[in-house]
């Protein structure tokens, strides 16, 4: 392991630690007493003090350590947790994220300038003076009112098991002040035959001198207090005892401080040779056989891996292939061969194989929306504090999962509605107050699926769109707003914007527009619902483009298609059904209402999808109407990989992607919204689709 | 596959997309009675005709799309793209696939013929060739007889808004 792979470790932590961070402050300013998301807030601190530090990141963990004991003052309940330390606390993790990031691309810890006054603050508010050496309660005064500690530590043998290093501690120790001497026990310690390495045999006395109090020498070991017998017990300092105890001056710099070796209690053991050369502070440890490790917590985490996402694109395209394969190998063996009993059961197990091979490479991909949107929490807060509003974001549905690709070509459209939907949607609070509206405004970020596609919604229960003001902006720049749909249809527009305020991101006349063209880049659609005092929602509807999916294969003609399962309400027999016509409209009746029927080579571009028999009327359900696609045949339901035509031709309207059958043949994969949608195109909105709706407020 | 066929590419081969020069080597097929040739850093490998799916939308001579080793590949037809009437493929039908800005497409043409040197040579542009839209990029003699080398933009889907 060299150090770049450590240090990428190191950042990929430092960037993840940070993240929490922030998520739990902007948590925290909402519900001030959840001493959970203290505890992990505090966590991340600590862990990046320590793993920063261990990276010769001094400057991180200078800041990080001051943060440490500012959010151990409040978990201690001796500070609040106020808007100003929370904003203090914000602003420090951007310093540390600009850091982090200049350290990934140069290898050099260069400060912002933001760093030295935010440390300041940070220091002020904390009561500390820093001295040169950063770590609050200075190791350079503590020959003055030092107190003495002796620290046994009798782990348990699965100390390992819970992912816990006491060399960590240690270096924490040493951080808090000098460590005057290490004892460790080693009679336990079984012969070489029996070791087992994964337990712990070794347990220590350890004398510390520190200016801190007691409690903060136990928060040393908060984390595997429950793993053995800790016992921290202050001593007091008699004159000659030190002499024998300590081996070295206090006023020595401390990198010459050597652990004494000079065992006071028990004479035939002897201090690990290791753990003493490492025992310095930790950025001084860079001898070659030492490598350094990022903290505790990335020995918990040794079961993940980080992947290249084209590597896994890769293995969902091969375990596909190799499915393909098996099926044309099991038409080219024949019946004759197949008759074989060991060769049938052979290929069963095979195909299990495979399927199961397919279906976790696909999973590979997805991944729950919650990391994703959770984020959002703190743009929330930010443009909330900007607006001098009060917004509370409420995230739902972060189980859905979404292939990471699509989320992350998400990530603008969303800042920019919730962008939005707090600069324009929520009213200031005085207005709420006088409408008798609940404070904090509330701002949903909700994720669902639903018939074959993924929804995310921005939801406000603000002001609702102006529809008058549209109109009238509509007017000036000369496009058509008659209807209401049309109406909504011009926000969208490029330029479009009635915003009398330009803020950071919304209101320049670059919102909704970019927002569309980025939403319909991956094949998603957005829509608006808004009623004028209740709330507006923007609702993005994406394909399951890059997943498998479920699909029910139909064949049309001579063209085989894939409709997504989720979308298929019913198949019903076709001659059982009653048509009529309304305005040049085929609708057939079915159980007390008129569906609309499509026939595809009615749409433009599918001529060539000639129905010929319709045997079966497939029922789907689109973003807002149910249909009847007649087909020839039903051939059956099976698991399809999505495969793209856009990656070597273009978006087609109508078509979600294609799949390779086992026969190595290809059917198209049908997007019912778009069908709907190229259908209907002239036809009135019947229900939501673009026009002013009630919008459900929880 | 026997059909298949590669040519190793060579470092100091010109790129067809330069027209003032004609690509030091180049494949060679027939559409209708014409022969056309396409640099061979655009031509991916050459594969045997089969019935392509049907896709909807067009250009006209977008075919619909066939499988390749996992991949979907758009089938263009090179008769209708290059002004002929559509045909039932003959037996001697193949895809050229080309690659060419990321995006792979099967050509279908009415035969391959073979893969000729060239060197540095002048492509002959008479008027009508020379505009941006044209799918020909210039000619070019081998031999006894006229080539006509294409450009392999003019079979992806972005060229269709040059039309």
């Amino acid at each position: 392991m060299d150090i770049d792979h450590l240090l990428d470790i190191f950042y990929t932590e430092a960037f993840e630690r940070l993240d929490d961070l922030e998520r739990g402050l902007v948590q925290l300013e909402v519900d001030p007493g959840n001493a959970e998301i203290l505890d992990e807030v505090f966590r991340a601190a600590h862990t990046l003090k320590g793993s920063s530090g261990l990276a010769g990141l001094n400057a991180i963990s200078k800041m990080a350590h001051v943060m440490e004991d500012l959010l151990d003052e409040v978990r201690q309940g001796t500070r609040p947790f106020t808007k100003d330390l929370s904003s203090l606390l914000l602003e420090a993790t951007d310093i540390l994220k600009q850091i982090v990031q200049t350290h990934a691309e140069t290898r050099k810890e260069s400060l912002p300038s933001g760093f030295a006054p935010t440390l300041k603050l940070l220091a002020e508010a904390a009561g500390q003076e820093l001295g040169e050496n950063g770590a609050s309660g200075g190791d350079g005064d503590s020959a003055r009112d030092a107190a003495l500690y002796r620290i046994s530590l009798r782990f348990k043998r699965e100390l390992f098991e819970t992912g816990q290093d006491p060399l960590l501690l240690f270096y924490e120790l040493a951080e808090l002040g000098e460590l005057v001497d290490v004892h460790c026990h080693t009679e336990e310690l079984p012969g070489l035959s029996e070791l087992d390495p994964t337990q712990l045999f070794l347990s220590w006395d350890l004398l510390l001198r520190s200016t801190v109090d007691e409690d903060a020498v136990r928060g040393v070991f908060v984390f595997v207090q429950y793993d053995g017998e800790i016992d921290v017990r202050r001593v007091e300092e008699k004159e000659n005892e030190n002499a024998a105890v300590l081996g070295v001056s206090a006023e020595e710099p401390e990198e010459q401080q050597t652990v004494s070796e000079q065992a006071t209690t028990v004479a035939e053991t002897r201090t690990r040779p290791d753990v003493a050369e490492k025992f310095p502070r930790p950025e001084k440890a860079e001898a070659p056989g030492a490598p350094r490790r990022p903290s505790g917590n990335a020995v918990l985490r040794t079961n993940t891996v980080r992947v290249r996402t084209e590597k896994l694109d890769r293995m969902v395209d091969l375990s596909g292939e190799v499915a393909i394969q098996l099926g044309q190998l099991e038409a080219a063996l024949g019946g004759s061969v197949l008759q074989d009993n060991g060769v049938r059961a052979l290929l069963e197990a095979l195909r299990r194989t495979v399927s199961g091979l397919q279906s976790e490479a696909l999973s590979l991909r997805m991944v729950p929306v919650e990391e994703s949107l959770t984020r959002f929490t703190r743009l929330v807060r930010d443009a909330a504090v900007e607006a001098g509003k009060e917004v509370e974001l409420i995230v739902e549905g972060g189980e859905t999962e979404l292939d990471r690709t699509l989320l992350a070509e998400l990530s603008d459209p969303i800042k920019h509605l919730l962008r939005n939907a707090v600069d324009h949607g929520v009213e200031p609070p005085e207005e709420r107050r006088r409408l008798g509206k609940p404070l904090p405004a509330r701002v949903w970020l909700r994720a669902y699926e639903r018939a074959g596609r993924v929804f995310l919604e921005i939801e406000d229960d603000g002001r609702g769109l102006n529809l008058g003001k549209i109109r009238q902006r509509a007017r000036e720049l000369g496009l058509d707003a008659s209807g209401n749909k049309e109406m909504l249809a011009v926000l969208f527009k490029p330029g479009f914007s009635t915003a009398n305020r330009v803020t950071n991101l919304s209101g320049r006349g670059v919102g909704l527009d970019v927002v569309k063209t980025s939403v319909e880049k991956i094949g998603g659609h957005i829509s608006v619902f808004t009623e004028e005092g209740k709330g507006t929602r923007f609702r993005i509807s994406l394909p399951l483009t890059l997943a498998v999916l479920d699909g029910l294969l139909v064949r049309l003609g001579s063209g085989l298609c894939v409709l997504p399962l989720q979308a298929v309400s019913e198949t019903v027999a076709w001659f059982s059904l009653e048509g009529v016509e309304i305005d040049q409209r085929r609708l057939v009746h079915y159980r007390g209402r008129f569906v609309p029927v499509v026939w595809l080579h009615d749409l433009p571009g599918f001529q060539s999808l000639q129905v010929e028999r319709p045997l079966v009327g497939v029922l789907v359900q689109g973003d807002g109407h149910e249909l009847f696609l007649p087909v020839d045949e039903i051939v059956g339901s099976q698991q399809v990989v999505v495969k793209s035509l856009e990656k070597n031709w273009k978006r087609v309207p109508g078509v979600t992607g294609a799949t390779v059958l086992g026969d190595g043949s290809v059917a198209l994969i049908l997007d019912v919204s778009g069908i709907e949608r190229l259908a209907l195109q002239d036809l009135a909105p019947r229900s939501e689709e673009g026009t002013s709706v009630q919008v459900a407020t929880n | 596959m026997g059909e298949s066929m590669r040519t190793e590419k060579e470092a100091d081969v010109k790129k067809v997309g330069e027209v003032d020069l004609s690509p030091a080597q180049m494949v060679t097929f027939r559409v209708d009675e014409q022969v056309y040739g396409l640099g061979i850093l655009d031509v991916h490998e050459v594969i045997q005709y089969r019935r392509p799916e049907f896709a909807p939308g067009d250009p006209p001579w977008m075919l619909g799309v066939i499988h390749l080793r996992g991949e979907i590949l758009p089938a263009v037809d090179a008769r209708v793209r290059l002004g002929f009437p559509q045909k039932v493929p003959d037996p001697g039908a193949v895809y050229v696939v080309l690659e060419k800005n990321g995006q792979r497409v099967a050509l279908l043409v009415d035969a391959i013929l073979d893969v000729v040197q060239l060197g540095s040579v002048e492509l002959d542009k008479p008027p009508g060739v020379d505009r941006e839209d044209s799918p020909v990029a210039g000619f070019v003699r081998v031999k006894d007889r006229t080539v006509a080398v294409l450009k392999a933009e003019a079979f992806l889907p972005a060229a269709e808004r040059a039309l």
